[in-house]
Order: C-alpha cells, then sequence, then structure tokens
C-alpha cells in the first residue's frame, strides 16, 4: 500500500505552476516537514535532506519568505515547521 | 541526528513491520537513507519509491516507470535514472528490469533491502537511547554534585571559571576544566581558606562560603579599585581594609542609574566648581559612595542646570571659507582679457559669457572677501600746504 499523502504531496508539488522553482532540496525540506511530529532545527533538516547548511538556510529563508514554513525560537535556537494551513496547493501558490 | 529523528520518532519504537502488507514507508522508515550520505535528489527518489512499495511474497517491491518517479519528484527522467542507479549501487534498492510477452522492456522492478533498513532502524534507536541515557546520566551528576556540595555546579556550557574568594588561597579554574576537576579544585581552596572540612561545613551550615564566577569576580575587583579611586580624587586617609560593601553600593548605584549618569554626576560633585559636594563627600562618615548615593538626585540636577547653562553660553563660531586673493585676480583678468578679445573680433556671445563671468567674480568677491581696510588719504603734517598750521589759524575771527 503505498504512502498516500506523501504522494499526494510530491504530486501535487511536481504539478504546480511553480514547480520549475522548487528544487529537490526544496521539496525534500517540505517532505520531511510533512512528516515530522515537531519543528526541526537547520541540523535536523541537513541531516535528513542530506543537503549542505548553506543551501538549506537559502531553502528555508524561501519558504519563510513565501510563509509556508514557520520559525519558532526555543533556547536561543530557531525550529521550523510547516505553517498550519499549509496545502500543497498553496504552497505552490505561495512559491511562485 | 539524534536530536532530529527523537523529535521525528517520539515514542522510540517505530520500526518497520517486515511482513505487515498493510505497511506503508515513510520517512521515518528511511533511517538507511539518513545513514548513506546522498544528495536531496537522491533521497527524493528514494523515498518516491519508498511510498510507492508494497509487501508482495515476501518482499517489499514496486515497478514504477522512470516517467513516474519523475512526475512524482519533479525531477527529468534522466535525473531519476542517475539517482536509481546511484542507489542502487549504494544498495538501497536492487532493480530488475521487467519486460512483456514480447520481450520488450516495460518498466523496473525496484525491491528494498528491509532487512538492512530494519537493521538500521534497530541500530538508530539502540544509539538514541544510549545517548539518551548518557544525557541523563550527566544531569543527574549535576544534580547530585549541587547536593553533595550546596552550591550550583559549574556549567561546562558557560565554561565558568570558579574562584573562592573566602581566603586568600584563591584557586581559578580554567575553561579546560571538567566538572568534576572545577568542584574538586574548588573544595581544596575552600578548605585551605577555612582550614576545615568544607563539605561538612557545607552540608551541615546553609551559609556556604561564597564562590563567584570568574567574571563577577572581575567586576568585584574593578568596583574595589573605583572605591580606591574615590577615595584617593577625594584625599581621603582612612581608606577602610573591607572595600566590598563600597563596591557594592556602588554597583547598585551604577545599575540604577546607569554607568555613564553615575560618572557624570560623580565628575560634577569632584571637579566641577560647587566645593560643597567635594567637602561632604570628604568628610562623610559613611564613605563617600554612600554619601553621593544619598544626595545622587540633588548633585544631579545642579550637574543638569550647570550643562543646560553651558550649552548656551556661546555657539561656536562658524569657519568661513579663506578668501584667495591671488587666484580670483587671475581669473578676473582671464575674464577681462577674454571680453577685450571678443569685443575685437565682434563674437556678441563671446562677450556676454566674458561679461557673465566678470559679474559673478564680482559677486563672489562681494560675499566671500574679507572688509578691505580702507586708508583715507589723510594729508596733514606731510603736504607742505598744511605745514605752519596750527588750531589759532583756524579759529575764526569775528
Amino acid at each position: 500500500m503505498a504512502n498516500q499523502h506523501t504522494l499526494k504531496l510530491l504530486r501535487q508539488l511536481s504539478e504546480s505552476p511553480a514547480a520549475p522553482k522548487l528544487t529537490a532540496t526544496t521539496r525534500m525540506a517540505i517532505v520531511v516537514l510533512d512528516q515530522s511530529h515537531s519543528p526541526l532545527s537547520i541540523g535536523d533538516l541537513c541531516n535528513l535532506t542530506g543537503a549542505v547548511p548553506a543551501t538549506l538556510i537559502r531553502t528555508v529563508r524561501l519558504l519563510l519568505r513565501a510563509r509556508i514554513v514557520t520559525a519558532v525560537r526555543l533556547r536561543g535556537q530557531q525550529y521550523y515547521s510547516l505553517a498550519p494551513r499549509t496545502e500543497p496547493t498553496v504552497i505552490a501558490k505561495e512559491v511562485r | 541526528m539524534s536530536d532530529a529523528l527523537l523529535q521525528i520518532y517520539p515514542n522510540d519504537t517505530h520500526t518497520i513491520p517486515l511482513t505487515n502488507a498493510n505497511w506503508s514507508f515513510t520517512v521515518r522508515d528511511c533511517r538507511l537513507a539518513i545513514k548513506v550520505k546522498l544528495t536531496p535528489a537522491a533521497r527524493l527518489v528514494f523515498y518516491a519509491i519508498c511510498a510507492r512499495c508494497g509487501y508482495e511474497k515476501g518482499k517489499w517491491t514496486c515497478y514504477p516507470s522512470y516517467e513516474l518517479i519523475s512526475h512524482d519528484t519533479g525531477l527529468s527522467v534522466r535525473h531519476v535514472i542517475r539517482m536509481c542507479n546511484l542507489l542502487a549501487k549504494k544498495e538501497l534498492i536492487h532493480v530488475k528490469p521487467r519486460y512483456d510477452e514480447d520481450g520488450l522492456h516495460i518498466s523496473n522492478l525496484f525491491t528494498l533491502p528491509a532487512e538492512r533498513m530494519w537493521a538500521a532502524a534497530k541500530e538508530t534507536i539502540k544509539e538514541e537511547k544510549e545517548r539518551a541515557e548518557r544525557k541523563r546520566e550527566a544531569k543527574q551528576a549535576e544534580v547530585d554534585a549541587f547536593l553533595k556540595v550546596g552550591v550550583a555546579p559549574v556549567s561546562l556550557d558557560d565554561q565558568a571559571n570558579v574562584v573562592d574568594l573566602a581566603g586568600s588561597a584563591a584557586t581559578f579554574i580554567t575553561d579546560d576544566d571538567d566538572i568534576a576537576t572545577s568542584n574538586a579544585k574548588a573544595d581544596a581552596a575552600c578548605v585551605a581558606a577555612t582550614g576545615g572540612d568544607c563539605l561538612t561545613v557545607a552540608t551541615e551550615a546553609p551559609a556556604a562560603p561564597s564562590r563567584l564566577t570568574a567574571k563577577a569576580a572581575a567586576r568585584l575587583q574593578e568596583l574595589q579599585g573605583d572605591v580606591r579611586n574615590i577615595y584617593a580624587s577625594l584625599k581621603r586617609a582612612d581608606l577602610p581594609e573591607d572595600l566590598t560593601p563600597s563596591a557594592r553600593a556602588l554597583e547598585v548605584l551604577q545599575k540604577r542609574e546607569g554607568l555613564q549618569e553615575a560618572y557624570r554626576v560623580y565628575m560634577f560633585a569632584i571637579e566641577y566648581t560647587d566645593p560643597f559636594w567635594f567637602n561632604g563627600m570628604r568628610n562623610a562618615k559613611d564613605g563617600p559612595v554612600a554619601y553621593l548615593d544619598r544626595n545622587f538626585e540633588a548633585i544631579r540636577k545642579q550637574a543638569d542646570e550647570a550643562a543646560a547653562k553651558k550649552s548656551k553660553a556661546k555657539p561656536a563660531p562658524t569657519s568661513k571659507k579663506s578668501w584667495n586673493q591671488a587666484a580670483w585676480q587671475r581669473r578676473y583678468d582671464e575674464a577681462n582679457a577674454d571680453q577685450s578679445a571678443a569685443c575685437d573680433i565682434h563674437d556678441y556671445a563671446a562677450y556676454e559669457s566674458a561679461q557673465h563671468r566678470i559679474d559673478e567674480l564680482e559677486a563672489e568677491k562681494a560675499a566671500d572677501a574679507p572688509a578691505e581696510e580702507v586708508e583715507f588719504d589723510v594729508k596733514g603734517d606731510d603736504d607742505p600746504a598744511f605745514q605752519g598750521f596750527t588750531l589759532e589759524d583756524l579759529t575764526i575771527s569775528e
């Protein structure tokens, strides 16, 4: 049985008009954040997505600017999670 | 990685059921991909394949086409093929081509190494548990040290140096020392200072010898130096042996009023024109700092008034642009010569331009040049026509 949620998310990301702007790192970060139960730091995202910190920081900034990702500050460190309202269609629209 | 995994797997019980046909792979199941160094695109392809896999005939398999994976991930087909080859090379997937009845290639059968993935998951969970246990033990050790000595243990995160000010045998603890070493050094210094069993004293009496961080000790020494300077500037000879109370009072004053404000008012009190405050600080029995603290508002009021009076007194004179007479004269002569030349050749435009320049130069001179000292040609003593005249000669005779 396929994981319908991940597949749906990936499919909608790739079918959206913003698809050319979404890099593999961006998609990977969105998938990881979507499946995470709690906010993740940059280091966690680096480990889970396999991207280098510089690339990931740029990606997270892009997602923050598009309000797809929200940041929380805990003990002097930033943690990121998907915004509650975020749906794949919204992601595509905002990134565009 | 551990923190991320701990956040992703809060219960630490999430493992891949090898024979559950209803199971679906997600990112959290792919710990093997986390252990192997992969690019984001390769991971994305791996997750896309995992998401499509199902349990069939004892294996986790799926057979999506490259085009479908490309559509899922948003990568190009060639990129997907490259990533699949990379994953196969890293033994994260097993690729077997599928053919139709005519022997034509239709798609690939991807098989996941479920056994390896399960082993990686178990290993990761074990590592996470060990790490959490180590963290818990370190925390417990800190609590034990606190209960034993009676003072808060030194945190390595803060890299705090500890100094025991109870006696002269102060021991500085370096940044490289760990918690146990730093506490042992502090205890030794405490014993040397008290001459007895420090730990017994600390556990029996709640008032343990004071231990300050190096930062606080340095601050205290700095404040004591300030108090010494105050006594020296007031020429007071009764410098007390223990400067700590005065230093504390000075610190309270500085924190309350701000360092710059406190310094400004203090400088006004001892250096400015009013000797009243200087004498008051000099003769105060409870010390100059206490006197300054007591009369701080009044001194500040006077200092503000003096500052306001000083600012209103005299605006700074504006510097005037220096006048260069030679340069002006040169430009004037050039303009004049141009005008003459234009007049000779009957060039009306050049004549007007030169005239304009001359007007500008004259206006510039009127604005910037210093007032010329007018020399009156007084014909007096040197003029022979006036020789021999006296005041009596000018009197009008009736």
